[in-house]
């Protein structure tokens, strides 16, 4: 055990100095959501003078505040599941599998990294309107479901560092693959479905572009659409946007706060290693 | 089909529901895109027709589409160079015994958890060339003269690559730090008997070991800022002029909203190969590195 | 083994393909045509934009009031039912009371609203995935020219509709192809220079005539520290478009549709503008680098804080300057040109409402129009957007600043040049960062000119 010596405490006050500077574009944005405009101008950086929360109630009388957050919570919820189910089973089969087939696979899912969204925006575009699936709920969780190839990914470097001794075992007392998986090896898989839950949680909650593409609906909206109803390029209403803003992060911001020893152990446990 | 025994047949159905979702999002949609590009679709009417390499050709002579491919490039670049050489040092101050340390890393991870259009936004206010940019408002107190900053083609790109690792450095700290957590202190214990100094131990332990978590987040960085839409759309728009337009949004300007798909389609097709041929590449040395090294 | 594997990725893709529909080959997805398709002339050439040319001026004239304003008896309203899906311009919150009053006089009428914000083309570019994909909503807004939409067949003809006829022509040529009038849009938005008063008086200076005035008044501010003028990096090419409208449009009002046959090029029309405007604005210092990089929000600030004395905007700017600056004194001139005769200001008729050539319900769609073209409809239209009506004979306020332009909107003196070009989704972004690459140094008039004529041929005969 290191023992707390004076370096470190001068590093400390570095750090201190670092971090607040780091941090100011937060605290300018939080601290703005309780001025008026004029105030905004006249001190930007300022602690306002009072908690007005005039500007929040405003805010929430004009979004639908509860629609949207229920529509963003369902979105994000139903995908990160299918993510991390689809993710893991995947990861499983070509982890374990070391044939052509499941190699091909392997760089098969890696070009996914390479593709750029707005490459693709058109013909995803013509894809999902075959499907029946623009401007619907299922259809957003569709989309965002492909995030399973990122899980794949981290999935399958975690799934290698496992001995197949337990499974073997397991084959050997008659259980079948599907069995396996799930009773033994998923829950070893913790610390990697942590870090995907958290990680995909965040993408999708904050999704700006396949949201506002393929959901028109203004009673199907996420709550990241009503932050940019404000933000049009005649229309700057900041003591709207601001409050807006920040109540539609602030639901991640909670979630992030109470995740994060999750995230710091997730990433412990080796999830991303190669 | 002989290789479908019983045995593998459960296999494959793990593999299906992953692979079908992805086959239908991505590669399908880039099959398409591939198509169009030797085409003249234009986004509205139902009919085109091929037309060669034309689109291609194209690409190479549009000026403000080889300035947006030259400005992807060196973002995409210079970010995960930067990245990198902040988030170590940052992730062995993080392993530190300091008293405040995991509020110190929640403050450095927090920029990810915010949609990268927010901070480009915030941003843009602290970098406005206007008098009431923070930065400036600040110089103009302090009675000097104030910048052009967002205004300065030059300037503009570095500031979008100082923002970007203001955004991405912590996150990675994070991967680096877990990473570190994981070499046994008994090495560390070995070699400071041995008599070398932290930066030795650093360079013959740490970094050896931090290989393979090297290769997956240089990759990230990589594909990911070559890919970056949101951040510089927000912060810049692309401007001043086409200082900082990126070629995901001229795709974007030229393909949808200008009615030329098949011309976008080329752009992505080419930029495609771009990222591919770059991220293979780092992979493959860095790859060897990590063997080299282990 | 590998044949196998060949054969299994077959059947994954061919799966991935039948999810898909088969959107691997180039067919295309044709969508189905009404009636009077036609009647639609061949989409073989581009046709002009509009082929009612404007009688005086290119901007809508109210000077023959319609005889009667649709006071829509809502006779069939027992008939029009079912849902009605519409993609808005306007937020939801904006739009409410219309749709309360809508649903009070159609309540078997369902609106499935839709929106989309419309900063940075996102509007347009939504507009066009759905165009493509045949996804269209019941009803939706188009920007100004309708060419493309009619011209592919996605937009029904609403010549016919009451409110549409009610419409003088002025309102109606930039929604109009093939003699068939497209969309409906009763307002225009007019803007102007805002000016502050209190600099302008304090510095011994009257509202600007002409050109000339303009240039001195830039002049004295400069000399004293206070910006000219305030402007975003996107609306810098306010200026150019100023001059050619003063130059240009006063003598020949016509002048734009017909760059996209041909008969003109913007190094006719433009290259005058923007040589003007680098020799009087930007060569002076009055235009400075700093603005590329300045958002729209921003450059309100320096105005609404004395900052700067002038900058160039419209009615929906004014609560952004007074929350920002309660007590600032505001005024607004139009563009000033060489002589004072020549004065016209930037405006165009507004986004339009268009039915979709597929729709599934026209009685609904056609009703809402109408009832949006009703007094009732009318009314409440012109509280949400501000802006001035084509119907003279309908009583409504305007902010008081704005006064001075009602006489512009109703002799139908102002202009806003893009809106008449086909392929204005690709020229205007050109002329935005052209004209900050001018200020930046980095082009020059001539070759921007000639950038923008190469490409109007590259479209137009591809």
């Amino acid at each position: 055990m290191k023992k707390y010596k004076l370096p470190t405490f001068l590093l400390e006050v570095c750090m201190f100095f670092v971090c607040a500077v780091f941090v100011i574009p937060i605290y300018y944005l939080v601290v703005s959501t309780f001025k008026t405009q004029a105030q905004i101008i006249a001190s930007p950086l300022g602690l306002p003078t009072s908690l007005n929360l005039d500007n929040y109630v405003k805010a929430l009388g004009t979004m639908h505040f509860f629609q949207n957050f229920l529509n963003s919570f369902v979105i994000t919820s139903v995908a990160v599941v299918l993510i991390v189910v689809c993710g893991s089973m995947a990861a499983y089969a070509i982890a374990r599998r070391k044939n052509k087939f499941m190699n091909f696979l392997g760089i098969y899912f890696l070009i996914g990294f390479l593709v750029p969204v707005q490459t693709t925006m058109l013909p995803l575009f013509l894809v999902m309107k075959n499907l029946h699936a623009i401007n619907t709920l299922p259809g957003m969780i569709f989309l965002h479901s492909n995030g399973c190839v990122f899980a794949f990914f981290l999935y399958r470097g975690f799934i290698r560092t496992l001995p197949p001794e337990l499974e073997e075992a397991a084959f050997m007392d008659g259980a079948g693959v599907f069995r396996t998986f799930w009773s033994i090896v998923f829950p070893l898989l913790t610390p990697v479905t942590a870090t995907v839950v958290i990680f995909n949680t965040m993408w999708i909650w904050n999704d700006f572009l396949l949201t506002y593409l393929f959901l028109s609906s203004t009673s199907k909206a996420t709550l990241i659409m009503q932050v940019y109803n404000g933000m049009g390029q005649y229309i700057n209403d900041w003591s709207i946007m601001m409050p807006v803003l920040v109540l539609a992060l602030l639901p991640m911001v909670i979630f992030y706060l109470a995740m994060q020893k999750k995230i710091m152990g997730g990433l412990t446990a080796g999830s991303i290693k190669g | 089909m002989r290789f479908i025994k019983r045995k593998e047949f459960p296999y494959l159905l793990f593999v299906l529901p992953a692979l079908l979702i992805y086959s239908t999002i991505t590669i399908i949609p880039v099959i398409n895109t591939f198509v169009y590009s030797f085409t003249n679709f234009d986004g509205l009417s139902p009919k085109f027709n091929f037309i060669g390499i034309a689109n291609y050709l194209k690409v190479f002579t549009t000026n403000n589409v080889i300035t947006s491919f030259v400005n992807s490039i060196e973002y995409g670049l210079v970010s995960p160079v930067l990245v990198t050489l902040l988030a170590i040092p940052l992730a062995l101050l993080l392993d530190s015994q300091m008293k405040t340390r995991n509020i110190q890393r929640a403050v450095f991870f927090f920029p990810s958890v915010i949609s990268a259009l927010f901070l480009g936004y915030i941003w843009n206010f602290i970098l406005s060339p206007s008098d009431y940019g923070l930065i400036n408002g600040i110089l103009l107190a302090l009675g000097r003269n104030k910048l052009l900053l967002l205004s300065d083609p030059g300037m503009a790109m570095v500031l979008l690559i100082l923002v970007n690792v203001w955004c991405s450095t912590g996150w990675h700290a994070c991967i680096y730090l877990a990473n570190i957590q994981m070499i046994d202190k008994s090495y560390y214990e070995a070699a400071e008997i041995d008599g070398a100094g932290g930066f030795d131990r650093f360079k013959t332990i740490t970094l050896p070991n931090l290989a393979p978590a090297m290769t997956v987040s240089v990759m990230l960085l990589l594909t990911g800022s070559l890919k970056a839409f949101d951040l510089p759309f927000a912060l810049t728009n692309g401007g001043p002029g086409y200082a900082t337009t990126m070629v995901t949004q001229t795709i974007i300007t030229e393909g949808i909203n200008s009615n030329r798909v098949g011309f976008a389609s080329a752009m992505s097709v080419l930029f495609l190969l771009v990222i591919s041929v770059v991220t293979i590449f780092q992979v493959r040395s860095m790859g060897k590195r990590e063997e080299n090294l282990s | 083994m590998k044949k196998s594997i060949y054969i299994l990725m077959t059947g994954i893709l061919a799966i991935s393909l039948l999810l898909s529909g088969c959107g691997a080959t180039p067919t295309s997805n044709p969508p189905v045509s009404n009636p009077p398709a036609a009647t639609n002339p061949p989409a073989a050439t581009n046709a002009p934009a509009a082929t009612n040319p404007p009688a005086a001026t290119s901007a809508p004239a109210a000077t023959n009031p319609p005889a009667a304003t649709n006071t829509a008896a809502p006779a069939a309203a027992s008939k029009v039912s079912g849902n009605l899906s519409f993609l808005s311009w306007y937020t939801q919150a904006n739009f409410q009371p219309i749709l309360d009053a809508f649903k009070a006089q159609y309540p078997d009428v369902v609106i499935d609203f839709q929106n989309v914000p419309t900063e940075n083309d996102q509007y347009t570019q939504k507009l066009s995935l759905l165009a493509n994909s045949g996804e269209l909503p019941d009803v939706f807004y188009v920007q100004p020219p309708v060419t493309l939409m009619a011209k592919n067949n996605y937009v029904a003809d609403i010549s016919n509709l009451d409110a549409v006829k009610a419409l003088p022509a002025g309102y109606t040529q930039s929604y109009t192809y093939a003699n068939k009038v497209y969309a409906y849009a009763p307002d225009a938005w007019i803007g102007g220079v805002f000016y502050n008063k209190t600099l302008f008086s304090d510095n011994n200076l009257t509202e600007p005539k002409t050109w000339a005035d303009f240039v001195n008044a830039c002049k004295t501010f400069a000399a004293k520290g206070i910006k000219p003028i305030s402007m975003s990096a996107q609306e810098i090419d306010d200026l150019v478009y100023w001059l050619h409208d003063t130059e240009v449009l006063s003598t020949d009002a016509g002048f734009d549709p017909k760059i996209n046959t041909g008969e003109t090029t913007f190094t006719q029309g433009y290259l005058a503008a923007f040589t003007t405007f680098k020799t009087d604005m930007l060569d002076t210092g009055y235009i400075t680098k700093d603005m590329v990089g300045i958002t729209d929000d921003q450059r309100f600030t320096e105005f609404a804080t004395g900052k700067a004395a002038m900058t160039i905007s419209g009615p929906w700017a004014i609560p952004t300057i007074k929350q920002k600056n309660p007590n600032i004194d505001l005024g607004i001139f139009p563009f000033v040109g060489s002589t004072a005769d020549k004065s016209v200001t930037v405006g165009a008729v507004n986004v339009g409402i268009a039915i979709s050539a597929n729709t599934k319900n026209r009685p609904a769609a056609e009703a809402f129009i109408n009832f949006i073209g009703s007094d009732a409809g009318l009314k409440l239209y012109q509280k949400m957007t501000g802006n001035f009506m084509a119907a003279s004979n309908l009583d409504y306020t305007v902010d008081p600043v704005m006064e001075p332009m009602k006489a512009f909107a109703q002799s139908g003196k102002f202009a806003f040049p893009p809106i008449f070009w086909t392929y204005t989704s690709t020229l205007a972004p050109m002329i935005e960062k052209g004209t900050q690459e001018i200020v930046l140094g980095t082009t020059t008039p001539d070759q921007l000119v000639k950038d923008l004529d190469a490409k109007q041929a590259e479209l137009t005969n591809q």
